[in-house]
């Protein structure tokens, strides 16, 4: 039993105020992990983004939608004079084509054809979203020749698709004005959600066949062409237009990434300006309950040093008390993050989702879901923990020690 | 001339020698602020106390005896005077010596028990000697001892609200005493026991002084100036007189009256 010792054990001489501070501060920790944990997460897709969207650049049929209307589709053989451009190091060929769906869940729905294997992409207006399959697989390299598809999460409800099962695209699809001259028959190998209803409107098959169904046969709709370095955008652009000329329209992506990684950062912004403020008040409850301890010790403090107690003596018993109230909280915090982690980040970033759909069009609950916060305990998130703890100690440790040093023990002695 | 050895009857504080005696005050006097003016607390108190007694302070609340053992203590320094124990001047002393005196020097007894009360009644007698740097072994068995010597080694274990008044005031004592101290400072010590607990308690302290230590009791209980070798009594900051308790209590008993007041 050392002095040490005492300052842990007295955080328990006041049983209901030091469980009711441990729990306020439990939850504190566990909310501050939390946000730390989505900003990490928000700065991760923002630098990804940063890295593949900054190098990005698309080239579709002049006056087109990203949705492949407006105008006739691109020869397919553009693809080897883009290769030939300096510094693209990838192109990659889609065929987007949009069916108006007047008595459906969603008025339209879009043929993508794309080369299995490479990047699955979904388009809009404007919206780029990389699917996640949440049930079956992806389109793979030997599904290219093959009679195959993904399907977004609002067409699989809407016409009861389901993997492994076929499903006839074109003529279950039997409204007026559908654009699918050949109907085929394929079998479903994954459903996917992207984020964005236009995104999950869409079925996804190989490129040939893609080409087949629509009688497209030797076009492209939309390139993909991915440029070594940022720096060199600007050249593979100008490259790009006199290859091409003015049949076909090159879109940078420098403004899609300046108003994706705003809208990421304001979130990111928010989720910091959050844990700093939880930081802040984790700290100041600590000081403060520290304090009242302090006070109400006074006649304590007076007493230890009459029995010869030097100030740091008492000092140490204080500040072991507030780093000891300090690490419960923060093991508390670390459980209750691995209980509640998820919940608390789907509260905050719905409370986000508003103010960034107003900045990023097609920013849904589902983003908010697939952006990667990891809310299982790791090495660095007991780090957090630990420094939480440290931090609440030295911070609900100051009073205490400065009024320790300063106090006379006479006049404690007469503080009752 | 030697004052320090035990007085003889008749004989009183005022007639030992201040640089003989193990604690001397000189002219003490101690002020506080108290609205817009102050309070005089001692007024020139001049006291010697020899090694091996027993005194008593008593007085109304608010005469200066507590405000004296602190001076003893060096928990506070006079205003003007001096405070010698064992010849040192307290007064030259630094704050770190202050403190190395309290944990080696003085025992201190509060008025209400003031145990930690977290704390077991073992592990309070051991906080002291946790302050010289006692190893915790050596603190626990001197702690056990101490225990068993103001009859409570059976209560090693329990918390002071698990405790009487009488045997917390009991526990104390024995953590006053953990380092040996050669002073022992008791503030009221039996205000807040029966009649029947302060007896006890009283004859502890009166233990101590028989084997040796130098025992200042401050209090309003008769208890205490019987058991005492010395009673100084304070009015108004001042000491309002001195007697030999116990010549006083023989030449009582002898029916010849005697030098009390």
């Amino acid at each position: 039993m050392d002095t040490v010792w005492n300052g842990f054990r007295d955080v328990f001489r006041s049983r209901i105020r030091s469980v009711l501070v441990i729990l306020i501060l439990g939850l504190t920790v566990a909310t501050l992990v939390t946000l730390i944990q989505i900003a990490a997460g928000i700065g991760q897709v923002n630098r990804q983004l940063q890295a593949e969207l900054s190098t990005l650049i698309e080239v579709r049929a002049a006056g087109s939608t990203a949705m492949g209307k407006g105008a006739d589709p691109l020869p397919e053989a553009i693809v080897e004079q883009i290769e030939k451009v300096p510094h693209v190091v990838k192109v990659e060929k889609f065929l987007f084509n949009r069916s108006d769906n007047p008595g459906g869940r969603f008025p339209v729905w879009v043929v993508v054809g794309l080369e299995p294997g490479k990047t699955i992409r979904v388009n809009s207006h404007g919206e780029v979203g990389t699917p996640t399959v949440f049930e079956g697989r992806s389109l793979e390299p030997d599904d290219l020749g093959k009679a195959v598809a993904m399907v977004g999460q609002i067409w699989a409800a809407e016409y009861e698709a389901r993997t492994g099962r076929p499903v006839r695209i074109g003529t279950r699809l039997t409204v007026e004005g559908s654009e699918i001259p050949r109907p085929a028959e394929v079998e479903v190998v994954g459903l996917y959600r992207a984020g964005f209803v236009f995104g999950d409107s869409q079925v996804i098959v190989p490129f040939p066949l893609a080409q087949q169904m629509t009688g497209k046969e030797g076009k492209v709709t939309n390139v993909f062409v991915t440029v070594d370095t940022v720096g060199n955008v600007e050249a593979v652009e100008q490259g790009l237009r006199e290859a091409l000329g003015e049949a076909a329209d090159i879109l940078v992506g420098r403004e899609n990434v300046r108003v994706l990684s705003e809208g990421l950062a304001g979130i990111q912004a928010n989720a910091t300006l959050s844990a700093a403020v939880a930081t802040v008040a984790g700290a100041l409850i600590v000081l403060l309950t520290m304090v009242l301890v302090t006070r109400q010790r006074t006649w304590e403090i007076g007493m230890l040093k009459a029995m010869g107690a030097s100030g740091g003596d008492v000092a140490r018993q204080f500040v072991a008390e507030a780093v000891a109230l300090g690490t419960i909280s923060s093991t508390l915090g670390l459980a209750l993050f691995a209980l509640m982690g998820p919940r608390v980040g789907e509260v905050f970033l719905s409370g986000a989702r508003f103010a960034v759909r107003l900045a990023i069009p097609g920013f849904s609950e589902q983003s908010a879901a697939e952006l990667p916060v990891r809310y299982g305990l790791s090495l660095a998130v007991v780090g957090y923990a630990i420094g939480m703890a440290v931090l609440f100690g030295a911070v609900g440790s100051l009073y205490p020690v400065m009024r320790a040093l300063r106090l006379r023990p006479a006049e404690a002695l007469r503080h009752v | 001339m030697s004052r320090l050895a035990p007085l003889r009857a008749g004989e009183t504080l005022a007639d030992t020698h201040l640089g003989e005696a193990i604690v001397g005050v000189e002219g003490a006097v101690k002020e506080y602020p108290f609205g817009p003016g102050i309070i005089r607390a001692l007024d020139g108190v001049t006291l010697a106390v020899p090694r091996g007694r027993m005194v008593a302070l008593l007085g109304p609340s608010g005469s200066g005896k507590t405000v004296l053992l602190n001076l003893i203590s060096g928990l506070e320094q006079p205003d003007r005077g001096r405070v010698l124990v064992d010849g040192r001047d307290l007064g030259r002393m630094t704050a770190r010596q202050l403190t190395a005196y309290r944990r080696s020097t003085i025992g201190f007894v509060f008025q209400g028990f003031n145990l930690i009360p977290n704390l077991s009644a073992l592990e309070n007698i051991m906080l002291p000697l946790e302050f010289v740097g006692v190893s915790e072994r050596e603190s626990l068995r001197q702690a056990r001892e101490m225990l068993a010597a103001v009859g409570l080694a059976a209560r090693a274990s329990h918390t002071p609200p698990q405790l009487s008044g009488g045997e917390q005031q009991r526990v104390a004592i024995a953590r006053a005493l953990a380092n040996d101290p050669p002073i022992l400072l008791a503030d009221d010590p039996i205000g807040n026991v029966d009649s029947r607990l302060g007896g006890e308690i009283v004859g502890i302290l009166r233990q101590m002084a028989d084997r040796g230590k130098t025992v200042v009791v401050a209090g309003h209980h008769a208890a205490i100036e019987e058991a005492a070798d010395e009673v100084v009594y304070f009015r108004d900051g001042r000491i309002e007189r001195v007697w030999n308790a116990r010549a006083a209590q023989r030449v009582s008993e002898s029916g010849r009256g005697g030098n009390r007041p």
